[in-house]
């Protein structure tokens, strides 16, 4: 996108030093404050690019420099919120357990369920089409159903460790492993 | 820009915003539409792998889907926050 955002005088500036124009200009500072501030920190910047850096070329089409550095910043706190709702979905299901690169992918796959669905669409289906409503009541019902048979399948798999352990524990004891010991330990294990 | 420079400036832009997590060509591209950009999947993917090759992107496979997956490195972090355009 070869435009003037692109192209003036502060864009050409380093990175860092754009990044406080724009919060200086996001914080209400005018034109010429920013302007001096450039001054003041070493950067020769008019006014005039300050303006149109700020609110772009009048017959320009494309967004300003600084309508794209605030989108990508919206951009950004959406994402950043998408992502930590997927993570709290996925700890909170798996536990402290689960290992931090599991953890990652079951988020970014989450992540991308949430991002693909469009609440917007599913209100005007179901303005559209009222006959909807019951079969989402049963896709939510469906859902919480696996959740629950998860949940219990979980507790099923946790009270199994539990005996494993339990039994490993006493095999520690003097005396080594009891016939009894290792039948519980096999057992144990063939229902996880 | 050309047109891939800023394929590539999108798709380090979600990647940071994802950080750590990971993100499909697919989902690159849908996001970027929403934005009224006209990248398409393939465009994703064709500069996704550039970036794997300057250090930027890190490549995995989804062990569900066997999809391809990004996620930004610490280079590609470094950029973003300092070096980009």
């Amino acid at each position: 996108m070869a435009d003037h955002a692109n192209k003036g005088a502060v864009a050409r500036l380093p990175h860092a030093v754009r990044e406080l124009i724009n919060q200086r200009i996001r914080d209400g500072a005018t034109d010429a404050a920013v302007a001096e501030w450039c001054r003041v920190s070493g950067h020769e910047i008019s006014e005039g690019s300050i303006r149109t850096w700020r609110a772009g070329v009048p017959d320009q089409k494309s967004p300003s420099g600084y309508q794209r550095w605030i989108n990508s910043q919206e951009r950004l706190s959406d994402m950043a919120a998408k992502r930590e709702f997927a993570r709290e979905i996925v700890e909170k299901g798996q536990g402290a357990d689960i290992h931090e690169a599991a953890t990652q992918i079951a988020a970014s796959q989450l992540f991308e369920v949430i991002e693909e669905f469009d609440l917007q669409k599913v209100k005007t289906s179901l303005e559209q089409d009222p006959t909807l409503y019951p079969k989402v009541l049963r896709a939510l019902a469906a859902l919480n159903a696996g959740g629950l048979d998860f949940a219990k399948f979980r507790e099923h798999v946790a009270e199994k460790k539990r005996a494993i352990t339990d039994a490993v524990a006493q095999a520690k004891t003097p005396g080594g492993i009891t016939p009894e010991t290792l039948a519980r330990i096999e057992e144990a294990a063939s229902l996880l | 820009m050309t047109r891939d420079q800023d394929i590539r400036a999108e798709i380090i832009l979600q990647a940071y915003g994802l950080r750590p997590l990971s993100i499909t060509a697919s989902t690159l591209a849908r996001q970027s539409r929403k934005q009224g950009m006209d990248y398409s999947e393939s465009d994703m993917a064709r500069e996704s792998r550039f970036l794997v090759g300057q250090g930027m992107l890190a490549e995995s496979t989804d062990p569900v889907t066997g999809a391809t997956r990004y996620a930004i490195t610490s280079a590609g972090v470094i950029h973003y926050e300092r070096d980009r355009s």
